[in-house]
């Protein structure tokens, strides 16, 4: 149903092994950008564009390299906690991003791949034509959300992350997640014309991790 | 639309065409990374050490605490210029070293008390702080930063203390309501929340130590000894747990705004009663200050400017076993058998666990890395503190 990024760590306390060996060798931090950067460059870039992508990525991992030492190994993923950085670096866009959204909605054509198609991905030029009128009003119903109920959607929805680490990453407890989650999927519901919002069953499954 | 989540999905399928970029587009960022990961580091030392709760000096040396031993005696006139620690118990009489200690905290106490209360900033009111640190190699360096109140927002120079200024905004960091002073401090280090933590502490000092135990104890053994070359190490002693968790609330604190004064006395007071406190006169600090400095019966010390006896400083001294720096050469997984055996003894017998630390001693540690006593491993000096206007102002 929904797209799953790359695998991150085979041994379950991946990272976490990772971030420590760099307090002592700092050059193996590189392995966790490796490791993530991928993913989240396609995370971030979804939101904001290729441009945007790279500059929040490069600055996530600085800023999460900054604070390795703080970092607690008993977390053995360390996504929420770059997601978590990347979201307060991606903050400051978040203007950028409602008038991308508006755009899309109003004109049929995404700025976000449309950059992508000017940098000569000519394929994509073609399918953002064939946008479907749902698709737009979609984006005008994340563009309607605030920036908080966003972050979680898009977490949930883009960055496959579950409830709990949506929580760590953006250091709110999980009821918030939840509430926040409900709140955007009503609205993007009653956008697409869904059911009335208050009949929403309450949540869906979390996924497995 | 049967699904019930189809508004998910929904979401999930929007730009979906949009591809994990390639090894191309990545190398610039890696390349940063890299080059930031071969420099030596500074703020970002600093920076931590203040605002992330980091324990510079809880390693091995808690269960084999040897007493330090200072000559000094409360009667002299003009202490020396220029302490160095004995790793020698005939130096007689701890009972000198602990009135000496108790006379010092209570001046620092009645000082502390006495000065005029600074108005509670604003949440987001901007606080610059110098810190000079010392580490060897390398050298002294010199960090400036800016952080507000609440934590909320930090800034500092891109480039050590230079070029363009980069602000980060934690609009996640808000407080979670219901946690106590010292819960919230554990939570999150910021300068309200040392604020805060200190002056939620009882005036009495034994309550006061209570207070802080619990709190260290929640705070987490592995979380206060993070960051040491031997992370599973830990305070294994309440009167180490308390310095090192009171210096270390005293030091973020100082940082920001201090704390209320007759909070911070009774601090003070609650300090000269942790067993083994010793203190040293005639020192100076990594700016280049005269200090006094507090200490523990670990290695973690204090320090006091002998005139206001707020704290302006933060390092480790050895006292001959420790700081211990583990063979640089270990791998990994040796590391790992060796924290999870300690961390292990720990629980079973004190006997074993003393043993197992002499072996390690013996087997695993690099020729020379003990310091000998006296040698101070990692001192940081915050020289300067004020509020500002914002990033770029001091």
């Amino acid at each position: 149903m929904r797209a799953r990024g790359p695998t991150p760590a085979g041994e379950p306390s991946g990272d976490a092994v990772l971030i420590e060996r760099s307090r002592r060798y700092p050059e193996a931090f590189a392995g966790l950008y490796d490791r993530h950067a991928p993913a989240l460059h396609r995370y971030v870039a979804r939101r904001l564009g290729d441009g945007a992508a790279d500059d929040i990525v490069a600055d996530t991992f600085l800023d999460a390299f900054r604070r390795r030492h703080t970092y607690d190994l008993a977390i053995s993923d360390a996504r929420p906690w770059l997601y978590g950085i990347a979201a307060n670096l991606a903050g400051k866009h978040s203007r950028a991003e409602v008038r991308m959204l508006r755009a899309y909605a109003r004109t049929g054509t995404d700025p976000v791949l449309t950059v992508r198609a000017m940098n000569g991905h000519a394929d994509e030029a073609d399918s953002r034509l064939s946008a479907q009128a749902v698709q737009r009003q979609l984006a005008d119903a994340i563009a309607g959300l605030t920036a908080a109920d966003r972050d979680v959607l898009l977490l949930i929805a883009w960055a496959d992350l579950s409830y709990a680490e949506v929580a760590a990453a953006l250091r709110i407890p999980v009821g918030t997640v939840r509430s926040r989650l409900h709140r955007a999927r009503a609205r993007v519901r009653q956008a697409l014309g869904g059911r009335d919002p208050s009949g929403l069953p309450e949540e869906r499954q979390e996924p497995a991790r | 639309m049967n699904d019930p989540a189809y508004e998910l999905t929904m979401v999930s399928e929007l730009r979906a065409e949009v591809p994990e970029p390639d090894d191309a587009r990545l190398a610039t960022g890696r390349a940063l990374l890299i080059s930031k990961a071969a420099k030596p580091e500074r703020t970002r030392a600093i920076r931590i050490t203040r605002f992330a709760l980091l324990v510079p000096a809880l390693a091995v040396t808690a269960a084999v605490a040897v007493a330090i031993t200072y000559a000094l005696s409360p009667g002299s006139a003009s202490p020396p210029a220029r302490q160095v620690a004995q790793g020698r118990s005939t130096t007689p009489a701890p009972v000198t070293q602990a009135q000496l200690a108790a006379r010092v905290l209570s001046i620092a106490s009645d000082v502390v008390s006495r000065a005029p209360v600074p108005a509670e900033p604003g949440p987001g009111q901007w606080i610059y702080s110098k810190t000079v640190t010392y580490q060897d190699p390398g050298g002294t360096s010199t960090d400036q930063e800016w952080i507000t109140f609440d934590g909320g927002k930090s800034a500092y120079y891109a480039n050590g203390n230079s070029g363009p200024i980069i602000v980060h905004a934690s609009s996640g960091m808000a407080s979670t309501p219901g946690l106590s002073a010292l819960a919230a401090f554990n939570a999150n280090a910021t300068p309200k929340t040392a604020y805060d933590a200190i002056a939620s502490l009882p005036r009495d000092p034994r309550a006061l130590l209570d207070a802080i135990a619990e709190a260290a104890g929640k705070f987490g053994a592995e979380s206060l000894a993070a960051g040491t070359p031997v992370a599973a190490s830990a305070p294994t002693t309440k009167g180490q747990l308390e310095f090192d968790y009171l210096s270390l609330l005293l030091w973020n604190a100082a940082g920001g705004v201090g704390a209320p004064g007759k909070a911070e006395a009774a601090a003070y007071r609650a300090m000269a009663a942790i067993p083994g406190v010793t203190v040293q006169q005639g020192i100076t600090d990594a700016a280049g200050d005269p200090a006094i400095g507090v200490s523990g019966d670990g290695y973690s010390q204090i320090l006091l400017d002998p005139v206001s006896y707020q704290v302006t400083g933060l390092r480790q001294v050895s006292n001959g076993i420790g700081p211990v720096v583990l063979n640089r050469n270990l791998s990994p997984a040796v590391l790992a058998r060796i924290k999870a055996k300690m961390a292990q003894l720990r629980k079973t017998s004190t006997t074993a666990y003393v043993k197992y630390l002499h072996q390690l001693v013996a087997q695993h540690l690099a020729a020379g890395s003990l310091p000998p006593p006296g040698t101070v491993t990692l001192p940081l000096a915050c020289s300067k503190v004020s509020e500002v206007s914002g990033p770029g102002a001091s």
